[in-house]
C-alpha cells in the first residue's frame, strides 16, 4: 500500500464505446516495437469474452495471502494479430476485392462489439472500458522473482522496471485482469503506466483527458472534495471491477442501469434488461445498492430537485473531472 | 542409476575424500589457436566429456520437479578464450518465438564462481560472492550477466559469442568468451526446458564442477571446498539426536530440504552452513537455525552424513 493513491471512476452509463481512450492511450504509448497487439486501455462489449479473450477465467489474483496460478495468454488465439490489409488491391487497384485482413484473423481486441446477451427483445450489452487498475495489492508485483514491478508512494501507480524485467511472465499470469502484456520483440513484460508522465505535470491521463463522453474521473482516493472519495466512498456508486481477485483495484465503475425487459405479453416487466445477477458478478455485492442511489438521484434531478452526485456525474466543467495537484514537495 | 549408487558405496568405503567424486570435476584442455565455436569442430575431440547431473530446482516455488536431466561439458581453453561445448537430449526444440506471448526457449547457463576459496551458494552465488554467467536461449543472442542471489541478475560486461544446433535428440551448443588466465576454477551448468515453461526458478541445475588442468587434479585452491573426512554413521546418529529434521524436511518448510544436499552442495558448504547458519540464508527461508556448540569433529561427522545421505 502506497502513502497516497490515484485512482479512476468510470462511469459506465455514459461510455458509449467510441474507443477513443483506446486510441488516445495506443497512439501515446503503444503503436510501435512489438506493442502493436497491446491496449493497455480498451474497451470491451459485456457480457463477452473480452481481451485478451476469456481473462476473467484465466486466473490469477490471490487466493487469501497466497497467488492464484494463472495462464497466458496466446498472442493470435487470445489478444490477435494486429492486422494488414490488403489496402492496395482493394482501394487503388481496378478490382473487385473487398477491404480484407491479409492473414485470416481469430480475435482482436473488439472481436464481438456489440454482441452481448440475450434474447430479442430483452438482448443487452454495455461497454467496459478496461485499463491496469494499479492495485493496492498488486498480484503482478509479489509474483515477480526480480522485484522489478514497485508501487510509488507517491500516487501508487504500479510501473514494471524495463531494465530489471527479464520477461519471466510471472506477472502476466498473477494477474486476474490480464492488464500486462508480453512484448516478446523486447523480451520483457510492459503495461499502463497510468501515464505518470503527464500526472507528474498534473495533467490527466490521456483516456481520461480524451473522454468524450466524459466518463472518466480522475482524483487521489484521500482528497475528499475529488470525485474519487465522493463516488467510492460517500455515495458507494462506483465499484470495483471483480473484487472476488483480492488485488484491490483503484479503478472503479459507477454500473449501468438498463431499461426495463419485456415480458412474455410484450409489457415493460419492471426488471432490468441487464441482469442485477450479472453486475453482481462483476461488481460485486454493492451493486443493488449503487443502482438504487443512482435512480433515486436521477428521479430527484429529473423533478428538478437537486442532486449534487448527479452534477460530478454530469461533469458540466471537464476541468472540474480532475484533480491531481500534489503537495509541492512531491512535484517533480 | 546402479552405477551411482555403486560409485555412492565405494565414496562411502573410504575413510576419507581426497578429491570430489569424478562427476565434479570437468577437465580443460588447452589448444594453440582460438578455440572453435562450432559444436561439431574436431577440436572438441581433444576435451574430455564429463557428464553432469542437472538436478530439478526445488529450493524455492516454481520448479520444474521430475527427473534429473543429463548434460555433457566439454572445456577448451585457447589463451585467454574458454569455450565450453555443452550437449543435452530434448526432444522437442524450443526456440524463441517473436510472434508468441506465451511460449518460452530452451535456454543453458553456465555460472563461474568468482576468485577465492569459498564456493558460493551454488544457486545464483551470494551478496560478497558473486558469480558471472554465460547465458544461451534459443533464438536469442547470449548473455552475459552476473548475480549475487536469487533476483539479481544483472548485465554482465564481457561480450560472449554462442553457437547451437539441433543434434538428433537435443541441443550442442558452444559458448565462447574470455576469462582471466587462472580463472575460473569452478563452473556450475543450468538448463531450461520450453515445453515445460522453463524460465528462471523453472530450471534444472548442477553442483558445482571444478575445472581441472588435463591430469584431473583439483586445483588447489578446492581442497579444502571438497574435503570431507568425517563418519557418516556418526553424522547420522548426531542428525537425529539435534532434531535437524524438524525443520530441514521438506513438509516443514522452515528449511531447506537436504535430502539431495549432497547432490548439489560441496562438503565446504555444508561445513559452513552448519558452523554460521546465518553468514548466508537460501533466499526465502529466515534465519531460524542457531548456531549449535558443535565441536570441528562434530561438524565434520553431520557433513559426511549429507554428503552421503541418499536421495
Amino acid at each position: 500500500m502506497s502513502a497516497r493513491q490515484l485512482g479512476m471512476v468510470i462511469d459506465l452509463n455514459k461510455c458509449i464505446g467510441c474507443q477513443t481512450c483506446t486510441l488516445a492511450c495506443k497512439s501515446q504509448w503503444t503503436d510501435r516495437d512489438g506493442r502493436e497487439f497491446m491496449y493497455w486501455n480498451h474497451v470491451e462489449t459485456k457480457p463477452g469474452k473480452g481481451y485478451p479473450r476469456d481473462w476473467e477465467t484465466a486466473g490469477g489474483g490471490w487466493d487469501g495471502a497466497r497467488l492464484k496460478p494463472g495462464r497466458l495468454p496466446r498472442l493470435t488465439e487470445d489478444y490477435g494479430i494486429p492486422a494488414d490489409f490488403n489496402f492496395e488491391a482493394a482501394l487503388f487497384r481496378d478490382s473487385d476485392q473487398p477491404l480484407r485482413p491479409l492473414e485470416p484473423m481469430q480475435w482482436g481486441p473488439n472481436w464481438e462489439e456489440d454482441q452481448g446477451a440475450g434474447e430479442f427483445p430483452n438482448g443487452y450489452f454495455f461497454y467496459l472500458p478496461r485499463l491496469c487498475n494499479h492495485c493496492t495489492k498488486p498480484a503482478c508485483l509479489a509474483a515477480c522473482p526480480r522485484q522489478a514491478i514497485y508501487k510509488r508512494e507517491e500516487d501508487g501507480i504500479v510501473l514494471i522496471d524495463q531494465e530489471r524485467c527479464r520477461g519471466y511472465r510471472y506477472c502476466v499470469a498473477a494477474c486476474p485482469y490480464k492488464k500486462i502484456y508480453f512484448n516478446p520483440l523486447a523480451g520483457t513484460s510492459e503495461k499502463c503506466i497510468f501515464c505518470y508522465p503527464r500526472v507528474e505535470k498534473g495533467i490527466p491521463q490521456a483516456c481520461a483527458y480524451q473522454c468524450v463522453g466524459r466518463a472518466r474521473h480522475v482524483s487521489y482516493l484521500d482528497d475528499e472534495g475529488g470525485a474519487l472519495h465522493q463516488l467510492v466512498n460517500v455515495w458507494k456508486v462506483a465499484l470495483p471491477l471483480h473484487p472476488e481477485y483480492g488485488t484491490q483495484p483503484n479503478v472503479y465503475y459507477v454500473p449501468p442501469l438498463s431499461p426495463p425487459a419485456f415480458d412474455a405479453d410484450g409489457k415493460p416487466s419492471g426488471q432490468p434488461r441487464i441482469p442485477d445477477d450479472y453486475l453482481s458478478q462483476l461488481f460485486g455485492p454493492g451493486v443493488d445498492a449503487a443502482l438504487a442511489t443512482l435512480q433515486r438521484e436521477i428521479d430527484k434531478k429529473s423533478r428538478g430537485e437537486a442532486s449534487p452526485l448527479m452534477d460530478m456525474l454530469i461533469a458540466y466543467r471537464h476541468g472540474d473531472m480532475f484533480r491531481l495537484s500534489r503537495p509541492e514537495a512531491e512535484k517533480p | 542409476m546402479r552405477a551411482a549408487l555403486f560409485g555412492l558405496l565405494l565414496c562411502c568405503a573410504l575413510p576419507a575424500w581426497p578429491a570430489p567424486p569424478p562427476e565434479r570435476i570437468i577437465r580443460l584442455a588447452e589448444t594453440p589457436g582460438e578455440p572453435p565455436l562450432d559444436p561439431a569442430a574436431a577440436a572438441w575431440e581433444r576435451a574430455p566429456a564429463a557428464t553432469l547431473r542437472l538436478y530439478p530446482q526445488a529450493t524455492i516455488a516454481g520448479g520444474p520437479g521430475g527427473e534429473p536431466l543429463m548434460l555433457e561439458a566439454r572445456a577448451l581453453r585457447g589463451g585467454t578464450r574458454l569455450a565450453l561445448r555443452l550437449a543435452w537430449a530434448d526432444a522437442g526444440e524450443n526456440t524463441y518465438d517473436v510472434h508468441a506471448t506465451d511460449r518460452f526457449a530452451d535456454a543453458v547457463a553456465v555460472q563461474f564462481a568468482p576468485p577465492g576459496k569459498t564456493l558460493p551458494y551454488v544457486g545464483m552465488g551470494e551478496p560478497g560472492r558473486a558469480v558471472s554467467l554465460w547465458l544461451w536461449r534459443a533464438g536469442r543472442p547470449p548473455e552475459s550477466l552476473t548475480a549475487h542471489g536469487f533476483g539479481s541478475l544483472e548485465r554482465g560486461a564481457a561480450p560472449i559469442e554462442a553457437h547451437a544446433r539441433r543434434s538428433a535428440g537435443g541441443w550442442e551448443v558452444v559458448l565462447r568468451g574470455r576469462v582471466a588466465a587462472h580463472a575460473p576454477v569452478a563452473l556450475a551448468f543450468a538448463a531450461w526446458d520450453g515445453a515445460e515453461d522453463g524460465r528462471a526458478g523453472r530450471k534444472r541445475l548442477s553442483a558445482w564442477q571444478a575445472l581441472a588442468a588435463p591430469t584431473g587434479a583439483l586445483p588447489a585452491s578446492l581442497r579444502e571446498e571438497a574435503r570431507a573426512g568425517g563418519d557418516a554413521a556418526r553424522g547420522e546418529r548426531l542428525y537425529a539426536k539435534l532434531g535437524c529434521a524438524a525443520c530441514h524436511a521438506p513438509q516443514a518448510g522452515l528449511a531447506p530440504d537436504l535430502a539431495s544436499a549432497g547432490d548439489i552442495h560441496w562438503p565446504g558448504y555444508l561445513r559452513r552452513s552448519i558452523r554460521e547458519p546465518s553468514a548466508f540464508l537460501v533466499p526465502g527461508y529466515a534465519a531460524l537455525m542457531p548456531a549449535f556448540p558443535l565441536q570441528a569433529e562434530d561438524i565434520e561427522n553431520l557433513t559426511a552424513y549429507l554428503m552421503k545421505r541418499p536421495p
